[in-house]
């Protein structure tokens, strides 16, 4: 039984967290009390964490519909994909009318050339509204 | 002690306080190799409830090596069928609250209650060395896994309580202080409860972090309806019915306040009504078996319909 | 035969929220006891009344 400390995935504030690990596999979650952001505290989300890291759920891959299907595609065919669509929707509707909502501790760490969107499990994150896209 | 303790097998891991990766991190660990047992540290600020790790991760046998408010805790989880296997207790007399008065939780500044006398072993930190006692057979089992030289008790608890006498009034002034919400009038505590309850963002975190909490199934779920999911400000149903189901046995662990982040002052609610309550039913939580008030009944109770919540 | 000890504790909680006891009651009647229940009920409805709406309809500000 070990406790492993990280950063919270969720949202961009960051909060600190101890993995409850047993047999390599996480089993829960505790606040790490020493943390500045968050100081032994945590969020509904955070504190639940641990559910969805081996969830049957969990989106492990990349994935587009083609035919109506799902289907597992490469990193590189998925951001292709949709850096394609998301060129054609800012020609048609110019860069104003285009914003790109995701996490910010994505965003701060690349340049938001191509479009790079989280695959998170199930639920989409919301992150501040970016300035337009050219 | 917790190397004799692993070395014999006694346990399958002893629950302590480590260093953690800062000056002043204290973290939980779950040792089960002797060898790292040189890494414990009989310290006692870190917020977070051992027991209640214990509840939720530990299989087995277990020591807990931990505060006074760990030790209660693991008395009433024992009572309601709620630990993983035998839990032995060591508990640890809270002597360096006072090198940091300004700092100290604010359930640590009202707690009169720090030397663990109901812990299998007790220890006391007195002129650098470390005098135990054991208050159980179990505790004597402990002492007799390894070469400890055992002090005769009685005079030094003496020594100890009445070294500590300043502190403790310090304390119960404090406790006063903070308990002075039960004698405004009611619509006065009202305001003051419910406004703090409406900041409530529903974290569960005073839920999880609460040793006492002990149902898998948990009526304030947001599938149960009690606490309607997706409702803001929260439901105050949530903290009534913690407050009914939980309050009788609060032992002022803190572990609910350190956890909230929006800091509704959950422990001295919690406190305060056990404090009242306890004096009602006569019931201590944490010290010995005595059975929660609420699974008994005396038998002049029955019969007589009238109700007096003077009643002491 | 806990509700005693049952209803002592919520009046005891209620009050240390804030909230009065008095809207809480304890009273025993057994189902042959019609006239007593009907009593029972008008009393409270009455002491209710006369403690208004209860203060968790109110918004606090």
């Amino acid at each position: 039984m070990k406790f492993v400390q990280t950063i919270c995935p969720y949202c961009g504030t960051g909060c600190g967290l101890l993995l409850a690990v047993k047999d390599e596999k996480v089993v829960g979650v505790e606040a790490l009390t020493a943390n500045p952001v968050n100081e032994g505290k945590l969020c509904i989300k955070g504190w639940n964490v641990h559910e969805f890291v081996g969830h049957p759920d969990r989106l492990k891959a990349s994935i587009i519909r083609k035919d109506g299907e799902l289907v597992e595609v490469s990193w590189d065919e998925a951001l292709n994909f949709t850096a394609s669509k998301l060129q054609s929707i800012i020609r048609e509707h110019g860069g104003n009318g285009t914003g790109l909502l995701s996490l910010r501790k994505v965003l701060q760490r690349r340049k938001l050339s191509a479009a790079e969107i989280r695959a998170s499990p199930g639920q989409p994150e919301c992150g501040p509204l970016r300035t337009p896209l050219t | 002690m917790a190397r004799a303790l692993l070395d014999s097998k006694m346990v399958d891991c002893v629950i302590a306080f480590v260093k953690g990766t800062g000056p002043d991190d204290l973290r939980v660990a779950f040792i089960s190799n002797p060898e790292d047992a040189a890494q414990v540290i009989p310290a006692t600020l870190n917020p977070y409830s051992m027991t209640r790790l214990l509840r939720d991760y530990a299989e087995g046998n277990a020591a807990v090596i931990g505060r006074t408010c760990d030790v209660r805790a693991v008395i009433e989880l024992r009572k309601r069928n709620r630990l993983p296997g035998e839990v032995y207790t060591i508990g640890v007399t809270c002597s360096d609250l006072k090198s940091l008065p300004g700092v100290l939780r604010s359930n640590c500044q009202r707690c009169d209650e720090r030397v663990p006398v109901m812990a299998d072993v007790s220890c006391v930190l007195l002129d650098g060395v470390t005098a135990v006692e054991a208050a159980t057979d179990k505790g004597t089992a402990i002492l007799a896994t390894g070469s400890f030289v055992v002090h005769d008790a009685a005079e030094d608890e003496a020594q100890v309580l009445a070294a500590m006498e300043t502190e403790l009034d310090t304390a119960r002034n404090q406790k006063a202080k903070d308990f002075k919400l039960l004698q405004m009038p009611l619509s006065v505590r009202f305001e003051f409860w419910f406004s703090q309850f409406d900041k409530c963002i529903k974290c569960y975190g005073c839920r999880t972090s609460c040793p006492i909490y002990y149902c898998k199934d948990c009526v304030l779920d947001a599938d149960r309806g009690v606490v309607p999911a997706g409702e803001m400000p929260a439901s105050r149903m949530y903290h009534l019915t913690r407050l009914a189901h939980v309050g009788d046995s609060c032992i002022n662990c803190g572990s609910c306040e350190a956890a909230c982040p929006v800091q509704i002052p959950i422990s001295k609610l919690y406190h305060m009504a056990q404090t009242e309550l306890g004096q009602i039913f006569k019931y201590r939580p944490g010290y010995d078996d005595a059975r929660m008030p609420l699974t008994l009944f005396a038998a002049a109770e029955l019969g007589d319909g009238r109700i007096d919540i003077k009643g002491r | 035969m806990y509700t005693r000890r049952r209803i002592q504790m919520m009046r005891n909680l209620l009050e240390t929220v804030g909230i009065e006891p008095e809207r809480l009651r304890l009273e025993w009647a057994s189902s042959a006891e019609g006239a007593k229940f009907a009593r029972t009920v008008s009393d409270f409805t009455e002491t209710l009344r006369e403690l208004g709406p209860s203060p968790l309809k109110v918004k606090v500000s």
